[in-house]
């Protein structure tokens, strides 16, 4: 009887530790890439999820808008709290301080830009504190009228002084600085408009200062708290549809809807941003119902979510693009265009995207995230041809093979990606030494100090211009200390394309200059681009107004209940 | 007594310099910029210069050094949050009542049921029931808290729905976690009380009490049970000085957002004042546990208690 015990009890230690082990799906893991899921066809409403790129955001977002639209005239719920739930915490909601996109989410909500995005398609530039625009001397004056109606949430006019504060305010914020280079400099115009002047013509410059970095803040309320010693970046006095009512720091940020928006009253009146570290604690809340809408839902956990009644689980496109960078500025692959055509080869980006992703993303085998102005569509990539690979090698010197090191954070879209891709390397013939950092290391030694041989990377747009990622990651100027060209590259022939493509207002020949960039970078394979996650987020079915946006600055005044 | 205490506490000031020492010198050798974790990759130089300089860390190792420990030790002031810009005491405080909650739920459930399943196992020894209370107890340490804590959820959460899954905004909202944190200790627990009553048990003056007919319950927590309490007193101790600074992944599995995920939070993005302060302040009440703990001695064990009292009076005569 003892014995028997006794083995039982050895048989359920030994089962209980093995219940340690196992693929790991949060954040953070570092376990060896995911089998590709199958994708199962679910019998709700999301059953097969739609694949909402930003290429398709005008057709796709109309759908879903339309849909919502259709319904949304029949009557609304009586019910106006939502309760969102997030994985990170915003360490600051002032406009420009804080690079985390909830942070930014809830400074949209209780800030207004200059002008503001069409809720349904952000291409589209709607009045915001202007009430109209116009463009001036070629482009590089921009007069905006402003309105005269609207107050802040203590009630106080805004007025030009305010205006012109902000801009003082938001080009002296880090997070603005690429912007801030633009502008060259403002001042009250006639008739209650202000006039700012750029360094030169910028055609996306409404998507700048449509960002929550350039909000309009209140003068007098700024001055206020620094006379007071009251940390401006966890108040606000803002103008947007929400007010801040409540932050328990760690624990949510509570808002109630401001009546006097200028774009309307909010259907929603209250809106709970709780912080939720876990995402699967996350999903299981949405699936309880105990939050109304999830933000950073891990790609682990659609498939289940989709069985789910009541949810509708969006997949949509990230503004990032996800991609493997070689160290242009010392061997083994500076010069050497035949190595790094190897690893063209050698890729395969469904295989990545399978492994590495759950199959959540989309291949985007050229620059930038699609649908972005300037994204190319019909480019064609490197073709996934192993025995090339082994041949360029070869080609390149190596034909035994060659060692390199190949360095990832340890965030599983970062981490579980490159493993996938390292064993395809492996399989044509290279020693690859991968090296998993804490995120710290990895920026320091890969993005400052360009030391290593291959890295992977993620690029982000913070508006649907191809500019930004393009500038940062092609031109010379960016290479170094905290700046976006990884690679090392310098090139003055891609330095006068951007600069081309940056100052011209006419849209063809700036998709021209793109095409071109992107024929370069194929021709001599600078950067290897893979593919655009995917976003899930899920909602309540009955939470009518979402549209799929790629920068994830859901506002929830355009959100009702059914 | 006295200057045991006294002495205790002037000896936490060098072990507190010690470790701000260490960890300063941790955060400045390892890799990473705090204004660049906190600006984004995509922020330039300029920018990242001017945010260094607004958070003072420009200067040398050792003159930053000196200088934080100065304003602590002159004036109190622990700095700011390099994240929040909140000052670094206010924000180790607002996030300590919670830790404290979860702490406080989780020994109370692992030192009550502890006790009571490790008398219930020693009283009723070689029995089916100290053998099923020991195979709970291997489950119990053998089980990750994440994934207990995981299971919980899906249990009483998910399908149950009897309680939250994550918040800390009631009581209830502290259940599960305080069940998932007090798993491990409560396992220690039945084990030494069971250990500590076994040997108790068996002694001459509990045969004695029994042959003079003393009631079985007297004889267990009026006799026994006292003198077994030292070692599960010493648990005790141990497990709040470890559930104050442990919890860290419960507190992220649950979203309670105390001092763990303060911690964590605060090491990703080099918040260095948050870390240290926090570090500290964990450290400081494990001392003053311990201190509390080795004080309790006395109140339990008349032995000890007659030390300090034998001292007192050879003091006094000598004198």
């Amino acid at each position: 009887m003892k014995k028997s015990l006794s083995l039982l009890l050895a048989l359920a230690l030994a089962v209980s530790s093995l219940t340690a082990c196992g693929g790991g799906s949060g954040s953070g893991s570092t376990t060896a890439a995911a089998a590709p899921a199958e994708t199962k066809a679910a019998e709700t409403q999301s059953a097969t999820l739609p694949d909402i790129g930003k290429v398709e955001t005008a057709a796709a977002g109309a759908e879903v808008a339309a849909e919502a639209s259709g319904k949304g005239a029949a009557e609304t719920s009586s019910k106006d709290s939502l309760i969102m739930g997030y994985t990170k915490e915003p360490d600051s909601i002032s406009p420009g301080t804080d690079s985390k996109t909830n942070a930014q989410m809830v400074c949209q909500m209780c800030y207004d830009a200059l002008v503001g995005k069409d809720p349904e398609n952000q291409s589209v530039m709607v009045p915001g504190i202007a009430s109209s625009w116009d463009f001036e001397d070629d482009g590089t004056t921009l007069v905006f009228h402003i309105r005269d109606d609207i107050k802040f949430h203590d009630g106080t006019p805004l007025t030009v002084e305010d205006v012109l504060f902000s801009l003082d305010y938001a080009v002296q914020q880090g997070l603005n600085a690429a912007g801030a280079s633009i502008l060259k400099s403002w001042e009250a115009g006639d008739d209650n408009t202000v006039v700012i002047h750029l360094e030169y013509a910028y055609k996306p410059i409404l998507q700048i200062l449509a960002m929550p970095g350039f909000s309009i803040i209140s003068k007098a309320f700024y001055e206020k708290c620094e006379a007071e010693g009251t940390n401006f970046g966890q108040v606000e006095n803002g103008t947007g549809a929400y007010i801040l009512e409540r932050w328990t720091q760690g624990d949510r940020i509570v808002l109630k809807a401001y009546d006097d928006w200028h774009r309307g009253t909010p259907a929603i009146k209250h809106v709970e941003i709780v912080t939720i570290p876990d995402e699967t604690s996350g999903a299981l809340m949405a699936e309880n119902h105990e939050i109304d809408f999830f933000i950073g839902m891990n790609s682990a956990d659609v498939d289940r979510m989709m069985q789910v009644d009541g949810l509708t689980i969006l997949n949509v496109v990230s503004a990032g693009t996800h991609l493997a960078a070689m160290n242009l500025t010392r061997e083994p692959f500076k010069d050497n265009l035949a190595l790094r055509e190897a690893v063209a080869y050698a890729m395969n980006r469904d295989e990545i995207l399978e492994g590495g992703m759950n199959g959540y993303g989309k291949v985007t085998p050229g620059p930038v995230t699609p649908g972005y102005f300037g994204f190319v569509e019909d480019f064609e990539p490197y073709p996934y041809d192993p025995e090339k690979a082994k041949e360029k090698l070869a080609e390149a010197g190596y034909p035994d093979g060659l060692h390199i090191v190949f360095k990832t954070p340890s965030d599983s879209w970062y981490c579980n990606p490159s493993q996938v891709l390292c064993e395809q390397l492996r399989k044509v013939g290279f020693d690859v030494e991968i090296q998993i950092q804490e995120r710290a290391t990895y920026l320091q030694e890969c993005q400052n100090n360009l030391d290593y041989d291959m890295c992977w990377y993620m690029t982000w747009g913070d508006f649907p211009d191809c500019d930004p990622p393009m500038w940062t990651k092609f031109h010379s100027s960016c290479i170094g200390q905290n700046m976006g060209n990884w690679g090392g590259l310098n090139d003055p022939e891609v330095d006068a394309l951007l600069l081309k493509a940056r100052t011209s207002i006419d849209d063809e020949e700036r998709i021209a200059c793109y095409k071109e960039l992107a024929e370069m970078n194929k021709e001599n394979c600078w950067y290897l681009f893979v593919f655009t996650s995917y976003n899930p987020i899920c909602f309540d079915s009955h939470l009518k107004g979402v549209v799929p946006i790629t920068s994830v600055l859901y506002n929830p005044a355009f959100f009702y209940w059914e | 007594m006295y200057k045991f205490i006294i002495k205790r506490l002037l000896m936490l000031i060098p072990v507190l310099l010690g470790i701000s020492f260490i960890l300063y010198s941790i955060m400045s050798l390892t890799p990473g910029d705090a204004a660049t974790l906190m600006l984004g990759d995509s922020a330039n130089e300029q920018a990242i210069l001017k945010l260094r300089e607004e958070l003072g860390l420009n200067g040398g190792f050792f003159e930053n050094y000196i200088r934080y420990i100065g304003n602590i030790i002159l004036h109190g002031d622990f700095g700011i949050s390099y994240r929040t810009r909140n000052p670094v005491f206010t924000e180790v405080l607002t996030r300590f009542h919670y830790t404290l909650r979860l702490a406080f739920t989780a020994i109370l459930i692992s030192t009550v049921f502890g006790v009571l399943f490790g008398i219930i196992a020693a009283v009723k020894q070689y029995s089916f029931t100290d053998n099923f209370i020991t195979a709970v107890t291997l489950a119990l340490t053998s089980m990750p808290d994440f994934w207990l804590g995981m299971m919980l959820i899906i249990i009483f959460a998910v399908t149950l729905k009897l309680l939250p899954i994550s918040g800390a905004t009631s009581w209830r909202h502290f259940i599960l976690p305080g069940l998932t944190a007090s798993a491990n200790y409560m396992a220690y627990t039945i084990r030494q009380t069971r250990s500590s009553m076994l040997e108790t048990i068996r002694m001459d003056y509990v045969r004695t009490a029994r042959a003079k007919g003393v009631p079985e319950g007297k004889i267990v927590f009026g006799h026994t049970l006292k003198n077994a309490l030292m070692p599960i007193v010493t648990l005790v101790g141990v497990n709040m000085g470890w559930q104050l600074g442990g919890t860290i992944i419960i507190e992220q599995i649950f979203g309670i957002p105390g001092l763990g995920s303060l911690l964590i939070m605060s090491i990703r993005l080099k918040d260095t004042p948050v870390i240290i302060a926090s570090v500290m302040f964990v450290a400081t009440l494990s001392s003053l546990i311990n201190l509390g703990t080795d004080i309790l001695y006395a109140f339990i064990d008349p032995r000890i208690k007659s030390l300090y009292q034998t001292k007192k009076k050879a003091v006094k005569t000598s004198g």
